[in-house]
């Protein structure tokens, strides 16, 4: 693999293709000059998604979509001059080219190799690649080494396919030796009647808090898996699918038991990566109720997001860092920022009471206080700082951190590097207990996340 | 960016074909070239006398049909014989079909619960109402023909995954026939026979009104929206254009639908779409795929709220959301991301 030197300007556009959208990230780096951004893009190909198969997704189509994208990033992309073969334009400066254009496209896709045809009858410059097991472990891997976690799981929540990779390191006794652990598990639903039908299986009902008739809640959720929408504040929908992602969730947990035991508490470095259209609708604090709850996790973690899949587009540049053979990027353009998640274990009698009373303080802040109440899912979000920020937290009233049974727990935020954004304080005690009717599941809601619209 | 839905797509070469029997006569030459008005089959068809929906009949499940029969298909059968029984509370009752005139029994409608007793032999003719190529002809493959088309997405079709793997690539072929306008709400259809036809009923379908067009014959039911628990439990061949429930529907769209009566339809299984063959018109030229300007677009609405209604844009702002003129005459602010852009 040949080096990029590493304070040459440079522009790569990478593009990934999965769960029918197209996410496009422009990269442009001038390390001499402290000047790195990426520039992003994101269609959705479900007005197309009966016609990816035939000739509407044709040449035509990508003609078309590298020319708007030109108009989108204000990047001269196109080499214009050549009227009858496409070919991009060379990289000269920032605006101008780019040094190369990679296509990743996720082995779910459907219509896959029509599209994968598409592209490479389009151009021979584009590299094409896919998004499969091998390569989701060898960008965990390197990610994991990258930052330090010796545990890492990346958790993917699409309305048909929830996958839960996760790569640890574990101690051979045989040899003696440290080993990365690699694992997948996976759910899978094949059409979207199944889909739809499962909302009258007994156990999503022990999970669900709207109060909306059989009939009408399958029209609603038919019509959410069908048309798919980006943005939704309808208490039903947002309540239906966090039901959904919970026991998606909780599926994989039970039939991988072996695969996905005891993430968070056996005092390893772990954080989870959380990505996928369901955490795009759901936002991030019941993404987490969904996760947390689904895979049974508890003891204290990290949290990154994917939402945009720069992770997955530029993961194994970030990762290879200056020995990159596209483009050399840092932790703060690829990765977003983190939160911190603490599960500690609390008394059933607890209610009401302060668990844990934490501060955090900085050359730019001062020192500002935070407190749980049992049983809170309590979703903290720390001021803007520029600034290392320490935070502290102190568990009070018996309540404790696994694996040690911490009752004092403090991390630093170190903004361009390492820098938080929220904390979670998941102050229910276990085991966490639905139903056993959509009225109790409302209060309950209520009272874990202050969730009045459900 | 943003990707413009086609309501109505065009396609230029478009290959289809029409199924024919033994019996039935081709009236055009492979290579030949077909106008508006020639006549392309001659076929031999006896009248259905009678249908029955055999669930409803005997009150058993469309998985049962096939051993409740008593019959066999081509059979003659005289009045008051039975066509399908079962035997229910161990063995004390017996809930019969009997037939009410005599006739030839067709099992061809079997797998969608429906036995026909046929009546007498006529002769009828498919005539094109389009322009295209004859590629050929054969029992088997049918009468293949080159046109042009318009496709219209469906955004669901009820037997799509009941069909067997190797029937996926099922296409239902005929007339396109619209209830009036497709506006208002019907329980029951007002022609004697929809035989072989595929019958767009409008904004909502009913279960009653489904029943009573595939009684008379009607080999696909298309509608705007239907209630889920209906789509699901029916069994019968249907597609949905909208979604489901009572929701909005464009009465721009319900009229553009409406408009293709008469035309040759194909509903296509593998692509979930159904093409009306057509001489492409003007104002379906095909537009860029994607949008270049906001303000004036064409949105439908995909919020629960008002799912389903069309509108246009107003403004917009940067923060994602625009402001909508619905076509009922309101006025709202929404998350860009909570409407599909479409095109008619």
């Amino acid at each position: 693999m040949s080096k990029l030197p590493l304070f040459e300007k440079n522009a790569y556009l990478s593009i990934v293709i999965k769960d029918n959208g197209l996410w496009s990230h422009l990269a442009y780096t001038d390390h001499n000059a402290s000047r790195e951004y990426i520039l992003s893009d994101f269609t959705d190909l479900n007005p197309l998604r009966l016609r990816l198969d035939d000739e509407v997704f044709n040449l035509n189509f990508w003609f078309e979509y590298f020319n708007s994208l030109e108009k989108v990033f204000s990047w001269d992309i196109v080499q214009k001059d050549r009227t009858n073969i496409f070919t991009f334009k060379n990289f000269l400066k920032e605006g101008d080219g780019v040094s190369g254009v990679r296509i990743q496209i996720d082995d779910n896709q459907k219509f896959f190799s029509k599209i994968f045809d598409s592209i490479r009858s389009f151009s021979n410059d584009i590299s094409l690649k896919v998004l499969d097991d091998q390569y989701m472990y060898s960008m965990l891997d390197g990610i994991s080494e990258k930052l330090g976690y010796e545990d890492l799981l990346y958790i993917d929540m699409d309305i048909y396919d929830f996958t839960v990779y996760r790569v640890k390191k574990v101690f051979n006794q045989k040899e003696k030796s440290i080993k990365k652990e690699f694992t997948r598990s996976k759910i899978n639903w094949s059409n979207e009647f199944s889909v739809i039908d499962s909302i009258q299986d007994s156990r999503f009902k022990a999970f669900l808090a709207t109060d909306l008739s059989t009939s009408q809640l399958q029209n609603y959720w038919g019509n959410f898996i069908l048309n798919k929408i980006f943005s939704s504040v309808d208490p039903n929908i947002l309540d239906v699918l966090r039901a959904y992602s919970t026991i998606q969730n909780h599926s994989i947990f039970r039939d991988n038991k072996e695969k996905l035991a005891n993430f968070g508490i056996t005092g390893q470095q772990s954080a989870v990566i959380v990505s996928g259209y369901i955490p795009r609708i759901l936002g991030k604090q019941k993404s987490l109720l969904s996760v947390i709850d689904g895979l049974e996790l508890s003891g204290s973690f990290d949290c990154l997001w994917d939402l945009d899949l720069k992770l997955l587009s530029y993961g194994k540049t970030y990762a290879n860092g200056v020995n990159s053979a596209d483009i050399i990027l840092t932790r703060k353009e690829v990765l977003s920022l983190v939160s911190k998640i603490i599960i500690p274990t609390i008394s059933s009698s607890l209610n009401n009471k302060v668990v844990m009373s934490g501060y955090l303080e900085s050359l730019d802040i001062q020192r500002t206080e935070f407190f749980t109440l049992a049983p809170q899912f309590s979703y903290i979000l720390l001021p803007k700082h520029e600034h290392k920020t320490v935070i502290e937290c102190n568990f009070k009233n018996g309540s404790y951190v696994l694996p040690n049974k911490e009752k004092y727990f403090s991390f630093v935020s170190v903004p361009d590097s390492n820098m938080y954004e929220s904390i979670l304080v998941d102050a229910r005690p276990r085991p966490i207990i639905y139903g056993p009717d959509t009225y109790s599941n409302k209060l309950k809601l209520q009272a874990w996340i202050n969730d009045n619209k459900a | 960016m943003i990707i413009k839905h086609k309501v109505l797509e065009k396609y230029n070469e478009y290959r289809f074909s029409i199924p024919y029997k033994l019996g039935d006569r081709v009236l055009v030459e492979p290579d030949g070239k077909i106008k508006s008005g020639t006549t392309l089959i001659e076929c031999k068809s006896s009248n259905r006398k009678h249908s029955f929906f055999i669930p409803e009949q005997i009150a058993c499940s469309l998985k049962e049909v096939s051993e409740t029969l008593n019959c066999i298909d081509g059979e003659f059968v005289k009045k008051g014989e039975t066509l399908a029984q079962k035997v229910t509370a161990g063995g004390l009752m017996v809930k019969k079909l009997v037939a009410p005139s005599a006739g030839i029994v067709d099992l061809t409608r079997i797998e969608s619960g429906y036995i026909d007793l046929l009546g007498e032999e006529s002769v009828s003719n498919i005539v094109s109402n389009f322009s295209g190529i004859v590629e050929g002809s054969s029992l088997i493959d049918g009468l293949m023909i080159r046109s042009s088309a318009v496709a219209l997405d469906l955004v669901s079709l009820s037997d799509l995954f009941d069909i067997k793997e190797n029937t996926r690539e099922k296409k239902i072929v005929g007339e396109f026939v619209s209830l009036s306008e497709g506006k208002d709400l019907r329980l029951h259809s007002t022609e004697e026979s929809y035989q072989d036809k595929i019958v767009f009923v409008g904004k909502y379908l009913h279960i009653d009104l489904l029943h009573d067009l595939f009684q008379k014959g009607a080999s696909f039911v298309l509608t705007y929206s239907m209630n889920y628990e209906d789509f699901r439990r029916q069994g019968l061949p249907v597609g949905i254009v909208g979604g489901f429930g009572e929701i909005h529907s464009s009465s721009k769209l319900l009229s553009n639908i409406s408009a293709m009566n008469g035309k040759l339809a194909v509903v296509d299984y593998s692509e979930s779409q159904i093409f009306f063959v057509q001489d492409v018109l003007d104002n379906l030229k095909t537009n860029n795929i994607f949008l270049t300007n906001l303000n004036g677009s064409t949105v439908k609405s995909l919020l629960l709220s008002n799912y389903g209604m069309v509108g246009q844009i107003q403004s917009s702002d940067e923060e994602g959301y625009i402001s909508v003129e619905w076509e009922n005459g309101s006025s709202s602010m929404v998350d860009i991301g909570g409407v599909e852009f479409i095109t008619f």
